[in-house]
């Protein structure tokens, strides 16, 4: 757990840092905020697609070849990757409310970065704890 | 935990899908398990030493 939890809220933290900074950068141009801002959203919403898309054709095969889509190792690791996650995207929330008590972020930036950080920790998560195993849940 | 899992699968002459699919559970599961990266529930322990016709404690130990 504790092992889990440095790399996955440092990956949250970068990534909500660098849309922070990114946001910053542009201020006064407003077009430049608006592209690179989009940009950077689609490209985590395309990851984010990609990785559901992966997830959905290895259960359909899965299901295809006899096999259950779900059994007790996939379960324990949704289970495990969710309750991680959850701990971690509370610290990316406090974060976000904290830097826009310094910094005044357009709330729908704000609502838009925390949905997609706790997205991306999840399926972050979820690729650690894949590749790792679980032994103790 | 330590399992003789490869070992008997190697015996019985059974793939990996084999027994995954006589114990109903993902061929990722046999893989983790035979890596010792995951500790079976007991009724999936009771499964797989029945598939090789032993006790739980023939298969897995501490």
């Amino acid at each position: 757990m504790k092992k889990l939890f440095f790399p996955i809220f440092l990956l949250s933290g970068v990534t909500v840092v660098s849309g922070i900074r990114i946001y910053q950068s542009g201020i006064g141009e407003e077009t430049k905020i608006l592209f690179i801002s989009e940009i950077l959203h689609m490209i985590m919403i395309a990851i984010l697609f990609i990785m559901g898309i992966i997830y959905g054709v290895k259960r359909i095969r899965s299901k295809e070849e006899g096999f259950p889509e779900d059994d007790e190792l996939s379960k324990k690791i949704i289970r495990k990757s969710a309750g991680i996650s959850f701990y971690v995207t509370l610290f990316i929330w406090l974060t976000l409310l904290f830097v826009n008590s310094f910094i005044e972020l357009d709330s729908r930036l704000i609502f838009s970065y925390g949905f997609i950080g706790m997205s991306l920790t999840f399926v972050i998560t979820w690729l650690i704890i894949n590749s790792q195993g679980i032994k103790d849940a | 935990m330590h399992n003789r899992i490869k070992e008997l699968r190697a015996k019985f002459d059974f793939t990996q899908q084999d027994l995954a699919k006589k114990v109903n559970v993902r061929r990722e599961t046999i893989v983790f398990l035979e890596k010792g990266k995951y500790n079976p529930s007991l009724r999936l322990a009771y499964d797989i030493s029945k598939v090789f016709k032993l006790k739980i404690e023939d298969v897995f130990s501490f």
